[in-house]
């Protein structure tokens, strides 16, 4: 399906297949020049985070012992909460990067070749 | 302590507040009528992919911070205690899944101009019986979260006209100037409205954080009370909690992020830049909102203990109400507060109608019914289709008056489906083997175990909709990915596997 649209497909939208797709049309175009996942540090970042966030590790001693008005174990999913806010935060800041849009706003002008479905 | 929940009464003040907001949103939605470019599916449902960081982000925060997490989330908090914190790392976790599957389909929505989530099904897999379900599980998915913003809109304005206005009243009052200003403007006046309503509740979260901290002994008398009345809701979750805690973490985390509403802002931004900033922010966001409404929902279980789970949706109303008699200028600040609320909700439901509006008219009736449409009957089937679900939902919100059932209940029936869809977003970006055929009979056979666990504890056949502390949801998505990857890697390569782009 869609191999004998491949030599035009720079130039179409979806809206133009109708029932043809072109697969490697479609690959070509997906790779940003970075993300976050290309970072090899970042998902185990993230997993290890969520794993101190859920209070599995806690001696039951802790019970529901206060500081500051809530109990203390909820402070360190607080706390974990902020340090996944921060990586995810940096992720989209810093660790992901388009490539196509450092023209400007492409998308917005439908006369563009962004807009038209051509590489730009 | 006082058990008694108290009465609210605003005044007229706060009903003159009501409308003057009304009014601005009705001018915005004319605004946006006024701007439109063209008649296209893109311009109306897209707002023409021209929103910048201000408007992307305060829409998608608006968007993602409904009536359900002022009202439902603090009602959650309050029957499940301190346990429930784990809502503040859900929502910050949806942020980190965007990072997952965000910048590929940013750029490949940029690339092929789609206009809904299951354009990008139809392109990457080319079934149509997996966009079919697809677009059937999401609207399923966002007319429940629309149903939940019509029962918290009949709550909201109840509360604020001190009961001059019943449930239903306020319900269609709201309605009915959501649907004009959306019918008028589309995806830019819902954004610019979002906009106005992000504002509000920024201020208003604000407001009742400083509120909660500094009145009547703040956290430390409420912990106290609490610990009077219920000590075990202070403590920490037991084996099974802990079980339930990952189980939410997974399904709210990957369900939330695949609202429709909100991977169509993805496609409206007017570049990367824009989008990576607003998504930067609203990482933090559930520091300030997520976490307030837990902090409502625990001070509200340490002064009315004992309501009921229906009551529990309104601990937000009776917490901020408690206070509304101790001076003007605080009376002003609560009366913002419950604008912010009523804000919430509309921009949230405003978003997920116009959602259900683009697949209905994209992705069924132009794709099977008249392919020959013009943009113009198009947007009139959409609008009218749109009208035709609020119709039926406002009625199932009336229905829901009559019924024990709280906001909670929608909220878990909504996400249990959507959540199905994750595979084709999260492997669908990256696994170029995986074949339609995996991802069809992996999301059929994650939807029926769901059905089936969750049937089945409805009807009694037995105990629970959580077996072994794990949401049904979380059972089928289980099964989903394991038939995903399964069939992937066992059936034979027709080609060399090229495993990413």
């Amino acid at each position: 399906m869609g191999h004998n649209a491949r030599s035009v497909a720079n130039t179409k939208r979806l809206s133009d297949y109708e029932d043809e797709r072109d697969q490697d049309a479609f690959w070509e175009a997906i790779r940003p020049a970075d993300e976050p996942l290309r970072h090899r540090w970042f998902l185990p970042a993230v997993v290890l985070i969520l794993v101190v966030s859920v209070p599995w590790y806690l001696p039951s001693s802790v019970g529901g012992r206060l500081a500051a008005g809530l109990p203390v174990w909820t402070w360190i999913t607080i706390a974990c909460g902020l340090a996944l806010a921060v990586i995810t935060s940096f992720a989209s800041l810093r660790l992901w990067r388009d490539g196509a849009d450092e023209g400007g706003d492409a998308a917005s002008d439908p006369e563009s070749p962004a807009a038209s479905g051509e590489k730009p | 302590m006082n058990t008694s929940v108290p009465e609210v009464t605003f005044g007229p003040g706060a009903l003159a507040v009501l409308g003057g907001y009304l009014v601005v949103m009705l001018g915005l939605g004319l605004l946006g009528r006024l701007k439109q470019r063209e008649r296209s599916l893109r311009d109306f449902y897209l707002g023409g992919s021209t929103f910048g960081f201000a408007v992307l982000f305060l829409t998608l925060f608006a968007t993602q911070y409904s009536g359900n997490t002022l009202l439902g989330f603090a009602g959650r908090s309050y029957v499940q205690g301190a346990t429930y914190i784990v809502s503040v790392t859900f929502m910050i976790l949806v942020i980190t899944v965007f990072m997952i599957y965000a910048p590929r389909l940013f750029r490949l929505a940029r690339r092929f101009g789609y206009i809904t989530p299951t354009d990008f099904v139809y392109h990457r897999f080319g079934s149509h019986p997996l966009r079919v379900l697809c677009v059937v599980l999401l609207c399923w998915g966002l007319a429940n979260y629309v149903l939940e913003q019509l029962v918290a809109m009949g709550h909201g304005v109840e509360a604020i006209s001190g009961g001059r206005m019943s449930f239903m009243q306020g319900v269609l009052l709201l309605v009915g100037v959501m649907l004009i200003y959306e019918s008028l403007g589309g995806m830019r006046a819902v954004a610019w409205t979002d906009a106005v309503q992000g504002t509000l509740l920024l201020c208003g979260c604000a407001v009742i954080l400083y509120t909660l901290v500094t009145a009547d002994g703040g956290l430390a008398a409420a912990s106290e009370g609490i610990r009077a009345t219920s000590p075990e809701r202070l403590e920490a979750p037991d084996a099974r909690g802990l079980r339930t805690w990952v189980s939410t973490l997974l399904m709210l985390g990957l369900g939330v992020a695949l609202y429709p509403h909100a991977v169509q802002r993805i496609f409206a931004a007017k570049n990367e830049i824009s989008l990576r900033r607003s998504l930067g922010a609203m990482a933090f966001m559930p520091l300030g909102t997520t976490l307030l409404a837990f902090l409502i929902g625990f001070i509200a279980l340490s002064r009315f203990p004992g309501l009921s789970q229906l009551e529990s949706d309104k601990v937000t109303i009776y917490v901020l109400g408690g206070l509304i008699d101790r001076s003007p200028v605080m009376y002003w600040l609560i009366v913002m507060v419950f604008a912010a609320v009523v804000a919430a909700i509309m921009s949230t439901a405003d978003s997920a109608l116009l959602s259900i509006g683009s697949m209905f008219t994209k992705d069924i009736y132009k794709s099977y019914f008249r392919r020959e449409a013009s943009a113009r009957e198009m947007l009139i089937v959409g609008k009218t289709f749109a009208w035709g679900i609020m119709a039926i939902l406002i009625l199932m919100a009336w229905v829901s008056l009559e019924t024990e059932s709280s906001i909670w209940v929608l909220i878990e029936l909504k996400l249990e489906f959507m959540v199905q869809l994750s595979p084709v977003f999260m492997l669908g970006v990256y696994w170029r083997r995986m074949p339609a055929s995996a991802v069809l009979t992996g999301m059929v056979l994650g939807t029926l175990l769901t059905l089936v666990i969750w049937c089945g504890a409805a009807f009694d056949v037995w105990a629970t909709r959580s077996p072994w502390g794990v949401g049904a949801g979380v059972w089928g998505l289980l099964l989903n990915y394991g038939v995903c990857v399964g069939w992937t890697v066992l059936r034979p390569a027709r080609r060399p596997a090229s495993v990413s782009a």
